[in-house]
This record gives C-alpha cells, structure tokens and sequence, in this order.
C-alpha cells in the first residue's frame, strides 16, 4: 500500500494531478476495499501530496502563488456550483462531455509537445502580450529551468479564459469526483501561455484546497478510515517530494508527454462511465 | 534577463516564504501524528474492528484515548491537521497580503476563503456525494 502511494505521489507531482487515479484503483482492485474507503482515502491524500509537491515547488520557486490565488476563485467557485446543480444534471451527460474535452485536450497538448522546449529556448514566454486583467493583478513571473539551464520568464495571457476553464475543473471536481489538476495545467499552459513546469507546479498548489474542501465533508461525515488514510498519506507524502525533485531536471516534452498518456487514460475512462451509466455498455478496463 | 519590478518581486519572496512555513508546519505536524499512530498499532496491535470509522464520540473519550495512546486518536489529529494545512493556507495569505498592502489579493484570497466556507457548509448540509 506504502509502495503503491509513494509511485502514485511521484507521478501526481511530475504532472501536477492528486493522484487519486491511481490511488482508487489500487486500494479497491488490490487491497479489496470498498469504494467509498477508497474515495475517501484517495481525497485525503492528495492533499498529502498537494502539501509535499507544493512544498517543494515553493521552495524551488517554480510555483505562482499568486496566479494559483488567482485561478482558486474559479476553481472553489466551480466546485461549489457543481455540489450545488448536481442532483439537476445527469451524471452520465457529464461524463461524456468531459471525457470528450479531455480527449481534446490531450490531442491538441500532445500536437504541441515541442512547443514549451522550443519556446524556453528562444525566450518566447516573456513575449506573449498580458491581458488588461493579468497585467492589473501582474500574473507574472519567472522560474529557474534545470533542464534547459536558464531563467523562464512569462506573463499570463486571456486570464478570464483560462479561469473559465479552471471553473470547469472546479465543477468536475464537485460533481465527479476528479481532481482537476489535467484541466488546471491544460488551462494554464494551453490558453494562458505559462510555461508547463509552472503550470504543473502552480496546480500541485491549487489542488490541496480543493481536495481539503472535499475532504472536510468526508471526515464530518466519518468515511475517513485512518488506518488506510495515515500510510496511503505518508506514501503519497515521499513519492510527490521525490517527484517535484525529479520535474525541473526533466525536458517539458517529457512530462507532455506522461502527460498526454494521463489524459489519454482519463478520458477514456469518463466516456467508459458515461456509456455504462446511460446505455450499459461495459467497455473493458472500466474501473 | 530582465526581471520584474523589484516590489513585486519582493513581494513574491514572502508569500512564498509564509506559504512555505505553513506547508512545512502542516506537514511535519501529520507526519509526526501519523507516524506514532501507526507505530502505536503496531505495538499494541489492532483495535476490535480497526474499518469501523468511529473515532470522534466526545471531548472527553477522545483526550482520554489520547493519555491512554490508542492509535486512532492520533491518526484522527494527523487527518485533522492534514485537513487543515490547505485552509489555513488561504486564511494566512489573507494576512501576508495585506501586510504587502496587496488589496486586490487581499480581496481576491478573502472570496476564495468565503468560498472554502461556503462549500464546507453546503457539503455537510446536503451530504453532497463527491465521487
């Protein structure tokens, strides 16, 4: 269980996701427990993981917490109006339309996996033009790049955009159950032009205060087992400080593409729920 | 290399420098709960039904299992204190960003904490299903 937490901790902090699609599963399919366990565990850890992944980030400078500030106001507002309009929507629907954006999303970062390498090398991040919003709240910023050996400096671009999609990660998290973190990097490096590992960084940031929201309504409720939760955390703990470690020495084609993989999988695995929840189609390797 | 107005990046340093203090604090507090729980529960072995969930009765069973170093109480202060690291997060960089007379922050942290609340609220009253 230790072992399983620490690879899902390492992978969660070089993509900036939770985790918790690794963590689900393992705890259901190897350790039999039941799914509500499992959930509840997997919430509370990827906060363990936000911390120590955060922590580093910080600590390296790679992350913005302003910009991570920022984009907490959709994405908290979106979790909210998702619990909220929940019980309106079918869950299927959902399901699909996500899987599909993801897929999306996933095509079009994996086109442009060279991009982010390209773009550090010429200096091309500090010349994407701020919009009136970032430039007010100065979405700004810098980072030392291990692979590529030199400061990365960029300013946010379509700031309002891109917190509309954070909204969307937000109300996906709230009404399914996902982390977000694939939607916040996405939206981050996609359409606000920041760069992948502050992108990446910036949402191991965000995602404890999701995860934590979410995790208080657990533990009221009492669905927190401890005795999965504490070495689920400890692992998740290790494996995200080892991961955070790794990110920076790593070309962004490389994590692109763990990346792409990820969203991939995830994608994948939303239009399979939805087919199964709707028409009862059971596609293979549903979890 | 150009770099940003120096207030700014000023700035920067120390919300980073307190929101690195937090996390650090968080982490090392659940570390150490964690770890003693379940050095605990290896030492004195497993309660009756360690997957029951109940850990929570009252104030004053739970100081008495915590004097009588049950593992569940502190594995139940590491999941509180886990929790908690986030929040507080948000709810001290309310205070760094008024120290740095940061107003649009300010305001910008104060709704996401509002938010935080709200959604605490509307998850334990509706008993929302998150997953």
């Amino acid at each position: 269980m230790f072992l399983i937490a620490i690879f899902a901790g390492f992978f969660g902090a070089l993509v900036g996701v939770g985790g918790g699609l690794i963590i689900v599963p393992s705890l259901t399919l190897l350790f039999h427990l039941p799914i509500h366990t499992a959930i509840a565990a997997s919430i509370a850890s990827v906060i363990a993981t936000s911390i120590a992944g955060a922590l580093s980030y910080v600590d390296q400078q790679i992350t913005n917490v302003r910009l991570g500030m920022f984009l907490e106001v959709a994405t908290t507002a979106g979790a909210l109006v998702g619990a909220l309009v929940g019980v309106l929507l079918n869950g299927w629907v959902l399901s699909l339309i996500f899987g599909i954006l993801v897929l999306y999303m996933a095509i079009s970062s994996f086109k442009a996996r060279e991009a982010d390498d390209i773009l550090i090398a010429e200096n091309g991040y500090q010349n994407f033009e701020p919009d009136p919003l970032s430039k007010k709240l100065r979405l700004t910023g810098y980072y030392y790049d291990v692979a590529a050996q030199k400061d990365v400096e960029y300013h946010a671009t379509k700031s309002i955009e891109g917190s509309l999609v954070s909204s969307i990660a937000g109300i996906g998290s709230g009404l399914l159950g996902i982390g977000g973190g694939v939607i916040k990097v996405a939206a981050m490096n996609s359409m606000m032009k920041i760069p992948m590992k502050a992108s990446v960084a910036t949402s191991k940031f965000m995602i404890g205060v999701t995860a934590a929201t979410s995790a208080v309504v657990y533990f009221l409720a009492g669905a927190i087992n401890m005795y999965v939760v504490a070495p689920v955390a400890l692992g998740t703990m290790a494996g995200a400080t080892l991961g955070s470690l790794v990110m920076n020495r790593l070309h962004s084609k490389v994590i692109k593409t763990v990346f792409f993989v990820l969203m991939l999988y995830l994608g994948y695995q939303m239009i399979a729920k939805g087919l199964m929840m709707k028409f009862g189609i059971h596609l293979p390797g549903l979890l | 290399m150009r770099r940003q107005e120096p207030s700014l990046n000023q700035e920067i340093q120390q919300i980073n420098h307190v929101v690195a203090v937090i996390l650090t604090i968080g982490m090392y507090t659940t570390i150490f709960f964690y770890v003693v729980g379940l050095v605990l529960f290896f030492v004195k072995g497993a309660p009756e039904d360690p997957l029951s969930g109940q850990y929570f009765h009252s104030f004053a069973s739970f100081l008495n299992n915590l004097i009588h170093l049950q593992p569940e109480s502190f594995l139940y202060l590491g999941t509180v204190t886990l929790i908690l690291t986030p929040i507080s997060r948000v709810f001290i960089s309310i205070f760094a960003f008024l120290r740095d007379r940061d107003y649009k922050f300010v305001f910008i942290t104060i709704i996401v904490f509002c938010v935080i609340l709200a959604s605490i609220i509307v998850g334990s009253v509706f008993k929302v299903k998150i997953g």
